[in-house]
């Protein structure tokens, strides 16, 4: 071993505490003299700015709300794709496709946690607002179809239509008054 | 960790007292530390979105921002010493360009910073680094963009170099 790497076996035996006692005395006054602890009004400044900062990047509560409702909605309509895909066709009066409505319940799954993500972060709001308002807003008038035709699904797609657009206006709220 | 506020309460918690020990030995008194320990936090909480963990370690990234924000304190405050320090007789051996040292050598609050104040401004970096944040040499080599086995020698040598100030007291 070289000089330079018994030294820095030596600093890191001082530093773990398991330094000799007839060791070098520049290190272990070195580090005692570099071992002091903040001031606890230092570190409670701090971390009361880290706590007005994760405040900051919390979603109002009506964002939040809408934004779990339109993720609980679009879990359910994948859901019912899957559970009782007979039943769905039966009712709009086309044949059932067992493949199409997994895959599609899939995909609803996906638009889900991208809705739900406005519920966790303010930051992650734009990205629910872009993925999940256009989706839920075009599955709301696709759902026009089925008013006379469906009753469960009309409901189902108006729900998602006005979540869709709520979820837009409430995203657009929060920031004004995060704002201010 | 993940970028975060929520998880930088607790990166904020875990690297608090080792930022802290690194920018005390950096400045003359403690309430400059303070004030610059609190700087390093405003500004990683600014960017911990954009921290990437694939890129190093999180207390390397926190410790490269503490630099920084020493190198901006000294810009803004090397101006404001007293204009008598090049002529105060201490920075005798010690490089004629190193303000820093010679206000450490000065003006240190306690015997460690006027010990360091002695040293290059490498010297004192890599002993703050070992013995303040206690990161391990192939950290510092990192930060300081150079082998681990620099990093130990440059550690070797600025102990002592200490150790020939302490024998001169």
């Amino acid at each position: 071993m070289s000089d330079d790497e018994l030294l820095d076996a030596e600093i890191a035996a001082v530093l773990g505490g398991t330094g000799r006692p007839d060791g070098d005395p520049t290190l272990t006054w070195l580090a005692a003299s570099a071992r002091t602890t903040p001031p606890p009004d230092l570190v409670a400044r701090i971390g009361a700015g880290v706590r007005r900062r994760a405040q900051r990047d919390r979603p109002g509560r009506l964002l939040s709300v809408v934004a779990l409702a339109l993720a609980a909605v679009f879990v359910s309509q994948a859901i019912g794709n899957v559970v009782a895909g007979d039943w769905i066709a039966e009712n709009i009066g086309e044949p059932n496709g067992p493949h199409a409505y997994f895959e599609g319940a899939l995909a609803l799954m996906a638009a889900a946690a991208c809705a739900a993500a406005a519920a966790v972060r303010r930051s992650w709001a734009p990205v629910s607002v872009l993925s999940a308002s256009p989706l839920a807003v075009s599955l709301g008038l696709h759902g026009v179809g089925e008013f006379g035709v469906f009753a469960a699904g009309a409901v189902l797609h108006t729900t998602e239509g006005v979540l869709g657009i709520l979820l837009a206006w409430a995203w657009w709220r929060d920031r004004r008054r995060s704002r201010t | 960790m993940q970028p975060g506020t929520g998880g930088f309460a607790e990166v904020y918690a875990e690297h608090v007292t080792p930022v802290w020990r690194y920018v005390r030995l950096r400045v003359p008194a403690d309430a400059d530390a303070e004030d610059v320990t609190s700087q390093v936090f405003e500004r990683a909480i600014r960017s911990w979105s954009g921290y990437d963990g694939t890129r190093g370690s999180v207390g390397g990234w926190l410790m490269g921002i503490a630099r920084h924000t020493v190198a901006d304190w000294w810009r803004r405050h090397g101006r404001e010493l007293p204009t008598d320090l090049a002529a105060s007789g201490l920075g005798e051996g010690v490089a004629d360009d190193d303000p820093e040292g010679e206000a450490l050598r000065r003006l240190g609050a306690d015997e460690v910073r006027r010990r360091l104040g002695h040293l290059t401004a490498r010297e004192r970096e890599a002993l703050a680094l070992r013995f303040g944040s206690e990161l391990t040499s192939p950290q510092i080599a990192e930060l300081l963009g150079i082998t681990p086995s620099a990093a130990r020698m440059l550690v070797h040598r600025a102990v002592g170099r200490l150790r020939e100030v302490m024998g001169d007291e």
